[in-house]
């Protein structure tokens, strides 16, 4: 807590009261975040320990750890030394920081709120991010199972990146959620747990299958690293579902699956993407464009910023021996474990299973076009030719999230050990069988299935280390320091135009434009349009359906609908308010 | 498993990731062998394959030039891309069992890692057209399309497993089948194979080893053909498993030593039965477009009808498991009146 405080303390002191430069206060505040990180880590190796607890209601425990690693990690990210966002942002981290080691509901209510308001970033979508604020807070109540589920599948369906320290919001937001429903959701001794268990399962494909699409079809960066960067929450969700549905089956082996998959996710999956949304922002400054269309060929002029973005990729395509593919690896292993008998009652779970296939399936084609369109080929404008690598000081924390989620992708054992300590009240008989297990090995909650990360990586560097001795290779020229770097060499620089090595160009003569040298935005939108003959009617007739549908009502209630129409947003606003805070009092009640 | 064993198992491991890198080049040479004369036009020879790889093997891969962005950026990505797509081969190659069960890499070879890693293989592979033009791009894009749909079919095929066998690991759902018929028990798991071959049998094309050189070229064309195999071995154990070998079951080190030539030689015999089905599936004339949605559907629907008949047979094996028990109680009930 001293720590968050510090580095909160650092934030907003000016450089002169501690005669400090802005980057070293940066550093400064950084540190203080990877000690919080590091505190964390090692609070999460006493899993049997009550945790002690602390003035307001604040405890630190294992269950309280495992949160506050993401938000850790996430104020790792923000350079303070930015402008007044980056301070905006390091206080809504020391926000849901102590929220995630709140033990209070009011506490948590009033943490994970401020924390929130502290990341509204415009005014468009102040009203969207004011009733998801409202909808947390309603959910904080004590005993709210349903609602608790509810931020969840809200957040993830709608927190966006921003530009700047606010790129880091959604891993915020995202993550005040899922602690609510951590919190509430998952220790509910609801009757109606298999219900709650379905709308997660159900919400999390759903939430997936919408994230995976935006990524895929958009065509601003932002909006692609924000849909890619979901794909944790996604996971989470639906770790939380499995969970739920192993309680209410009473399978306390497969909750164990399910929870070490929502821990895995949370301690080796998020910093990744956390890193990964770091990254989109510069790739997006260095391109000096948002639009997807105007980047390209990044590898040419930042090797190191495209390396970082590489290996982040690989980590969420889910591709073994990463820690993405533990957690798929858990999930899968998890829902067939709880297949039930008989082919109409397993129908739903197969449904499920193939839905999930589909979002693991959108999902590496989402991050394989991002990757073609941002790394390969050549830039597609004159400024991308202009973009300069970052440097060594900005890509630190991504290198130390790189670094961690590959030790405990590795030993995911040491991770998955401290899934007793949330679920810690449903299966305390059980816990010696599942505390059990090997530190390098996930073993499924059918016993006989397994998973090692550390022998693939080892039979990987068993056979990639005589490749490369065996690749036959003419030596490297070294080049004069003094000889410039030529992107065209045929093209020599004029000084009209400076920036792409002089290159020239010129209006199209063709009837119909010049040819499209290198892959578009729409590629992947086209080929899956033209592959899956329900895309095209339901996305480019998706508002003619709408209007007919409209049309076609009786008279009356178009008569309705107008009249609510003229209500307007502040209307619609009073009414949800009203609604939030009904819920919110009704839960109290209960 | 004793000293002794897990030697032989390991020796038999590296001896299977060795004959696959023979293998694999001879049989896409068959493929394309088998593909061309039913098709009717000149055949390539045989050993054409095996031929290219040993000869960009031993030649260099070009360094351009630094004052080149463009070529080193490409030569980057051909030496990343070939050494990751042969090493993800291999190492699938090495989980899958070949011509034997109980294999030391036994433990490791679960569904989903194996299957997962072909698909990164490829990935990887087709990584050097996807930096190319835009036509290129395109169409590679449009063939990854078409392999990324298998992960639905994988979890379905996943659920097969696990309804049969309670695990995920092939090399357990093998030796639980391998007692079963095909026309009978291990009807399902023909269908998943047939459903593995549709989805996942995409051969690597030619514009990969035109876009590389020297050793690299080697190298993806060794990996193309290994992903190949792989996916041929997958299948063909799942058609017909009582053709591997357990080595655990041989009497002595003669007759270990027979069986596994034995099963060597049946593996070679289900790759060219399954490299034929495939020449001849190559028969239907379809576009790109049609050939991805004919695939991902036909897999579906051949997993759905699998899944259907796992459940049946299961239920059926649970209502006969009920009539003995009643047969049985009955019969108890008799004789205890008689008594």
């Amino acid at each position: 807590m001293l720590l968050i405080v510090s580095a909160c303390g650092l934030a907003v002191a000016p450089s002169s009261w501690v005669r400090l430069s802005p980057e070293q206060l940066s550093l400064a505040a950084r540190i203080c975040w990877g000690l919080v990180a590091l505190t964390a880590l090692i609070s999460l190796a006493w899993t049997t320990a009550p945790g002690a607890d602390f003035v307001l209601g604040l405890r630190t425990g294992a269950q309280e750890a495992i949160f506050l690693f993401p938000f850790a990690m996430t104020g790792l990210f923000i350079e303070v030394s930015d402008d007044r966002f980056g301070r905006r942002v390091t206080f809504a981290c020391a926000m849901a920081s102590l929220g995630a080691l709140s033990v209070e509901p009011w506490l948590l209510a009033m943490t994970g709120a401020g924390a929130q308001m502290l990341l509204f970033s415009s005014r468009q979508s102040l009203f969207g991010s004011g009733l998801r604020s409202l909808l947390f807070v309603a959910s904080c109540a004590p005993g709210t199972g349903w609602i608790a589920c509810i931020p969840a599948l809200v957040s993830g369906c709608a927190a966006a990146p921003g530009r700047g320290a606010f790129a880091l919001a959604p891993s915020l937001e995202m993550g005040c959620s899922l602690l609510v429903l951590s919190r509430n959701g998952l220790h509910t001794q609801n009757t109606s747990i298999r219900q709650m268990a379905g709308l997660l399962l159900v919400g999390g494909v759903i939430l997936g299958i919408t994230r995976a699409t935006d990524a895929l079809f958009t065509r601003r960066a932002s909006t692609a690293f924000g849909g890619i960067f979901a794909l944790t929450h996604v996971l989470a969700v639906i770790a939380s579902g499995l969970y739920l549905l192993a309680i209410a089956a009473d399978s306390p082996l497969s909750a164990h699956a399910a929870l070490s998959a929502f821990v895995v996710d949370l301690i080796c999956v998020w910093p990744v993407a956390i890193a990964l949304l770091y990254l989109g922002d510069h790739v997006v400054r260095s391109g000096g464009s948002d639009r997807l269309s105007l980047l390209g060929g990044l590898g040419l002029f930042a090797p190191r910023l495209t390396g970082a973005f590489a290996v982040a990729m690989c980590v969420m395509a889910l591709l073994p021996p990463a820690a993405g593919f533990s957690v798929l690896w858990l999930v899968v292993t998890t829902a067939l474990a709880l297949l039930p008998e008989g082919y109409a009652p397993a129908l739903p779970s197969i449904t499920f299973l193939a839905g999930f296939g589909v979002v693991v399936t959108l999902f590496c084609l989402a991050i394989l076009r991002l990757v073609i369109l941002v790394v390969f080929g050549v830039p597609r404008s004159p400024r991308m030719a202009a973009s300069t690598d970052v440097s060594m000081s900005v890509m630190q924390p991504v290198l130390i999230c790189l670094f961690i989620s590959g030790i405990m992708s590795v030993f995911p054992g040491m991770v998955t050990f401290q899934a007793t300590g949330i679920g810690a009240p449903f299966h305390d008989e059980h816990s010696t069988i599942v505390t059990s297990s090997s530190f390098v090995t996930l073993v499924g909650p059918d016993g006989l299935s397994s998973w090692t990360p550390i022998a693939v990586t080892f039979m990987l560097a068993a056979i990639a280390v005589p490749v490369v001795l065996l690749r036959r290779r003419t030596p490297r020229q070294p080049l004069p320091s003094s000889l410039p770097r030529k992107i065209f060499p045929d093209v020599s620089a004029t000084g009209e135009m400076p920036w792409s090595g002089g290159l020239k160009w010129r209006s199209s003569c063709l009837p119909f434009g010049e040819p499209l040298l290198w892959p578009g935005t729409d590629m992947a939108s086209a080929i899956l349009k033209q592959a899956v003959p329900a895309l095209p009617a339901f996305i480019s007739n998706a508002r003619s359906y709408i209007r007919k549908t409209l049309f076609l009502t009786p008279r009356l209630l178009r008569f309705v609908l107008c009249r609510i129409h003229t209500i307007e947003t502040h209307g619609l606003a009073v009414v949800l308010l009203i609604i939030a805070a009904g819920l919110w009092f009704a839960a109290l009640r209960l | 498993m004793n000293r002794m064993s897990f030697f032989s198992a390991s020796a038999l491991s590296v001896i299977q990731t060795g004959l696959v890198i023979l293998v694999a080049p001879v049989m896409s040479g068959f493929h394309s062998f088998m593909s061309a004369r039913f098709a009717g036009v000149a055949a390539p020879p045989v050993l054409r394959r095996l031929y290219l790889t040993r000869k960009y093997w031993s030649e260099l891969s070009v360094q351009p030039a630094n004052v080149d962005v463009m070529a080193s950026q490409a030569n980057v990505i051909v030496a990343v891309a070939a050494t990751s797509g042969i090493t993800s081969a291999l190492v699938a190659s090495a989980l899958v069992p070949t011509s034997a069960l109980g294999l030391a890499t036994a433990p490791l070879s679960d569904i989903l890692t194996i299957t997962f890693l072909l698909m990164a293989s490829y990935i990887s592979c087709q990584l050097v057209l996807l930096n190319g033009l835009s036509e290129t791009a395109a169409n590679t894009f449009r063939g990854i399309i078409s392999v990324a749909a298998i992960i639905p079919v994988i979890f379905l095929v996943s659920v097969i497993f696990f309804t049969k066998s309670a695990t995920t690991n092939l090399d357990v759902v093998l030796s639980s089948l391998r007692s079963e018929s095909p026309f009978g028990d291990g009807a399902p798991f023909v269908l998943a194979a047939l459903a593995l071959l549709i989805s996942g049998s995409s051969s690597g094309s030619d514009e990969i080893e035109t876009s590389a050189q020297g050793t690299d070229r080697a190298m993806l064309m060794l990996a193309c053909d290994s992903i190949s195999l792989v996916w041929l071995t997958l299948a063909g154990d799942l058609l017909w498993p009582g053709s591997l070998v357990v080595i655990s079951e041989s009497a002595g080190i003669l007759d270990s030593l027979g069986n596994l030539g034995l099963g060597f030689l049946l593996w070679i015999v289900r790759c060219i039965m399954l490299c034929i089905v495939l020449s001849v599936s190559r028969l239907i004339v379809a576009g790109p477009v049609a050939v991805i949605r004919m695939r991902t559907t036909a897999a579906l629907l051949l997993l759905l009808f699998a899944i259907q008949i796992v459940f049946g047979s299961h239920l059926a094996s649970v209502n006969s498991l009920g009539e003995t028990l009643q047969q049985e109680i009955s019969r108890d009930h008799a004789e205890g009146k008689r008594l």
